[in-house]
């Protein structure tokens, strides 16, 4: 026997103190109650009959004194803690994994429970198993492992900490977490592990942390929850534009199913939370299925995609793949200045794009204005200078054609005369949709002059640049090399897609894709300007968080899907940007759950997490809870105290 | 007390005992009692012989003159009865809420009510180890309010129980005989039977009213208790369990049982008084019985 509470000296000074309390509080218990009653002869007549203080009596009154010295001992023995000696209770250190990845918010769990909150459960009775003398620590494992606690003693902040545990909207990523759990427990004494999981792993997760060195006097104990299997999920989901039709949009849905028989599942998107469209989709076991909405054209930028299934025998347990969501580009006009003298050929292009708003000057009316007063582009999202070169501003987007004179920002170091593009970059967002330059025929070009911040987009077989677009600062320009009305170019498919690839770029507007980010992966976004601050990122259910702003850039990790709102302050030292994305104080940001493994929600099969040393994984509830002795022990010496006072003490006084 | 003791509820319930009392007294003589004395009644009694300083208006003139005997008439003279209410105040009749108390209380003014309605006289005295008070004869309905005046004072300055004492006081101190009333709990360390002699062999009419609450015969003790008696302090340590409490009754059983044979063997009418029992019924039961009014 060994005891792991109170020390001996302390038991012992107890025992006498409280020994000699309740031998003083019974000798003021032996003095009587007194009681007034009406005649005394009458009480005395019995007693004469009946002798009141018998032996029994008198054996009964010591009796009771002697159960209550003996519960007081039993108390004691209990507060020193008995353990069997075969029991190792001496300094455990118990490392606690749960698995808090998106699989476990999955109710299939007997009762109605998740499997997190089955989770929660197995780690709060491991932790009620513990001794004073052990120490614990708690491991959240998701797409990152985080421990809550460094080795502590089992204490009620501990079950606190574990019953806060929650499922995120991430895979788990069980190597990162042993190698955590070998560096954290390869120094201590008596190491234990405690794995609390739905061993919903790819293959080859487990055969990655099997590959972990673990400490090689590691107990260790797995807890497998969880058994459902089926799920559908939207694995992808993205919307845009037309480039020619900007009013109008087209949604691409990807869908899978981890069911083992062909469901049919209904598919709604929503715009600004209202149905716009819905269908119904076939999906094959295990299979998966890609759909295309063309020419949608609802308004409202928040779109979602909802899948419910139809089929009455699949029942959806997962519901945080079931919802999408995607952002549309605010359709907003944009402002150009065409600095012509009467080009149809620039012009036409222009009436292409209906949400362009365009405002035609002659290059002398531009030249004398920005002379007599601020530049006319600054008023502009994007000046098309076509011939002549003017002076511009530092800030803005600017298309040269054909730019000569002085005011080039690339001066010409002479001429070139049929001149043929054969190389040009396809991947430049100026050359999106295009095919090429192909036995094009270019009368005349200049031969411009580049600098490091230029990038030559297409050039001939000389190596001459024939497009050319540069950025600095808040500045941005586009070159032609050539005068287009010389050349065939205004003839060709090409010519109005690139215009409108130029305006695009220049604008500064990537925006007919918004991307959305995924859950459990790292974010940054643009604020528009250098200065640090902080911002705030208001998840859709979630309490604010505060982040902060370095470098122009917010660092977010969202870990729940939604439309999130991210907002800062601009600074006031900083001159107000020009109207657009870029000047924006908040932003929305639409957040997905992607993970087509982690949508495969069936619990995993039972696996060892050493293949060597490990015991046998153990589903829910089978986890071994240490006996308690003290319990037992308290539970006695109520029973006693129960005893003695229906014996001795009981009465109705009146 | 005295709100709690003769309440409107009270009042009318002495009216109703007047009814039912009026009821059961009709067709006969109205309130009197004869008495062979002589005295100025109307109803021819008997005759004596003449002794000097007799009312000659009373020597019946024809004997004299047939027979030459000097006889006196006599004549039945009507007589008021008189009612004595003798009310035990002691300590032992205060404790538990001083139920019993006033519970005697009310009986005697219940009993007065009756009395002076039937144009007897009616006296009440409380008692305890002496007579404590007195109220003087009254005669008459309209007297009911100055007893029950009388019984509201508080007789509280008595603590031991002496029957034998008060009641030869009483019988030394009232001449007049008639019937008395006597309501107690007859806890008397001495003996009771000494009082209730001492009412008889003065010509008196004894009744008997024995009072007791639940707390006499159900106390409420358990466990270890030191008892202590109220009117004498006499102490005595007992550890009461149920068996106790079972021979406790059977003694307390004794006792009344001793105070009823007692009456009945001397001719003296008893009745329990229990409190929760209605005090009409038992006056009811005291006008049943015959003894009370004649």
């Amino acid at each position: 026997m060994q005891f792991l509470g109170i020390t001996g000296s302390l038991f012992v000074t107890l025992l006498a103190a409280l020994g000699g309390a309740i031998g003083l509080m019974y000798l003021a218990k032996l003095r009587r109650r007194r009681v007034q009653v009406p005649y005394s002869p009458l009480w005395a007549q019995v007693l004469v009959e009946r002798q009141a203080r018998s032996l029994w009596h008198r054996l009964k009154r010591l009796t009771s004194f002697l159960l209550h010295l003996l519960v007081l001992l039993i108390l004691l023995v209990a507060l020193r803690d008995p353990r069997p000696l075969e029991e190792a209770v001496d300094g455990r250190h118990l490392l606690i994994l749960v698995d808090t990845s998106a699989s476990m918010g999955i109710r299939d769990m007997p009762g109605g429970l998740d499997r997190m909150e089955e989770a929660r459960r197995e780690a709060l009775q491991a932790l009620e198993a513990l001794s004073p003398r052990d120490r614990v620590m708690v491991v959240r494992m998701d797409s990152q492992v985080v421990p809550l606690m460094p080795f502590v003693r089992p204490a009620p902040w501990v079950a606190e900490q574990i019953g806060q545990l929650q499922s995120s909207a991430s895979k788990a990523d069980l190597p990162a977490a042993l190698s955590f759990v070998a560096r954290s427990l390869a120094y201590r004494s008596r190491p234990e592990l405690l794995v609390i999981t739905d061993g919903a792993f790819p293959p080859e997760a487990i055969e990655a942390a099997a590959a972990v060195d673990l400490p090689g006097n590691l107990v260790r104990r797995m807890v497998q929850l969880g058994s459902a299997t089926g799920n559908v999920a939207i694995t992808a989901f993205n919307v845009r534009r037309y480039l020619a039709n900007r009013l109008n949009y087209e949604v691409f849905v990807q869908l899978s199913s981890s069911f083992d028989v062909p469901v049919t599942v209904e598919l709604t998107l929503l715009a600004n939370d209202r149905p716009v469209h819905r269908s119904e989709v076939e999906l094959p076991a295990w299979g998966s299925a890609v759909r295309t909405y063309p020419n949608l054209a609802t308004g409202g930028n928040r779109i979602q995609a909802q899948v419910r299934i139809q089929s009455g025998d699949a029942v959806d347990l997962f519901p945080l793949d079931d919802t999408a969501y995607a952002l549309l580009p605010h359709d907003r006009r944009r402002r150009v200045l065409l600095v012509s003298q009467d080009n149809l050929f620039v012009e036409a292009p222009l009436l292409l794009d209906q949400t362009l708003e365009v405002t035609r000057m002659s290059p002398v009316h531009y030249r004398t204005s920005a002379q007599a007063a601020a530049n006319p582009s600054l008023d502009y999202d994007v000046t098309v200078l076509a011939g002549s070169a003017q002076p511009i501003p530092d800030r803005g987007g600017f298309l040269f054609l054909y730019p000569t004179g002085v005011h080039s920002p690339w001066p010409a170091r002479g001429e070139i005369t049929d001149p043929i593009i054969d190389r040009f970059d396809r991947t430049d967002p100026l050359m999106r949709w295009m095919q090429g330059f192909r036995s094009m025929n270019i009368r005349r070009a200049a031969r411009l002059s580049l600098t490091e911040a230029d990038l030559a987009v297409a050039r001939t077989i000389e190596g001459d640049a024939m497009i050319v677009r540069r950025e600095e600062g808040e500045r941005r320009l586009v070159g032609v090399a050539f005068p287009i009305e010389e050349s065939d170019f205004p003839l060709r498919i090409a010519y109005p897609l690139f215009i409108l690839n130029a305006l695009e770029w220049l604008a500064g507007g990537q925006d007919r894709l918004v991307e959305s980010v995924e859950t459990d992966r790292a974010a940054r976004v643009f604020t528009g300007h250098r200065a640090a601050g902080e911002a705030r990122l208001i998840p859709p259910d979630g309490e604010p968080q505060l982040l902060p702003i370095r470098e122009g850039y917010v660092t977010i990790f969202p870990d729940r899907p939604g439309f999130h709102e991210l907002t800062w302050e601009e600074p006031e030292e900083e001159a107000p940007a020009a109207e657009g994305e870029r000047s924006a104080r908040s932003r929305t940001l639409a957040v997905n759950f992607f993970d087509p493994e982690e949508s495969q929600i069936a619990a995993g099969d039972l696996f060892r997490l050493d293949a060597g040393q490990a015991e046998e994984p153990q589903r829910a509830g089978a986890l071994p809870v240490k006996e308690e002795p003290r319990f037992y022990l308290v539970m006695a010496a109520l029973v006693l105290l129960v005893l003695e006072w229906i014996t001795f003490n009981r009465r109705v006084t009146v | 007390m005295a709100e709690q003791l003769f309440d409107d509820q009270f009042l009318r319930r002495l009216e109703y005992l007047y009814l039912v009392s009026r009821k059961m007294f009709r067709g006969r003589l109205r309130a009197k009692r004869r008495t062979r004395i002589v005295g100025s009644g109307i109803e021819f009694a008997d005759y004596r012989d003449y002794v000097p300083g007799d009312d000659l208006r009373y020597l019946d003139w024809n004997i004299l003159a047939r027979m030459e005997r000097m006889l006196v008439r006599l004549f039945e003279e009507e007589e008021d009865l008189s009612i004595y209410l003798l009310i035990d105040c002691s300590r032992s009749m205060r404790t538990a809420g001083q139920e019993k108390l006033v519970y005697a209380k009310r009986l005697a003014a219940a009993l007065a009510f009756v009395g002076l309605s039937n144009l007897n006289r009616v006296s009440v005295i409380p008692f305890a180890d002496q007579l404590l008070d007195r109220l003087p004869p009254s005669r008459g309905p309209g007297q009911i309010f100055k007893v029950l005046r009388f019984l509201e004072r508080s007789h509280d300055s008595a603590t031991r129980t002496d029957l034998a004492v008060a009641l030869r006081s009483f019988v030394a101190q009232n001449r007049r005989r008639g019937v008395a009333i006597v309501i107690s709990d007859f806890y008397d360390p001495k003996g009771f039977e000494e009082g209730i002699n001492a009412l008889r062999f003065q010509k008196f009419e004894p009744i008997v009213c024995q009072v007791h609450d639940e707390t006499d015969l159900e106390p409420l003790l358990f466990g270890d208790v030191e008892l202590v008696d109220c009117e004498t302090g006499a102490r005595v340590e007992v550890t009461v369990t149920r068996e106790l409490i079972k021979r406790y009754r059977e003694v307390h059983r004794r006792l009344v049982s001793q105070v009823e044979q007692f009456c009945r063997a001397k001719g003296a009418m008893y009745f329990a008084a229990p409190v929760h029992l209605p005090f009409e019924d038992l006056v009811l039961a005291v006008l049943r019985s015959g003894g009370f009014l004649k």
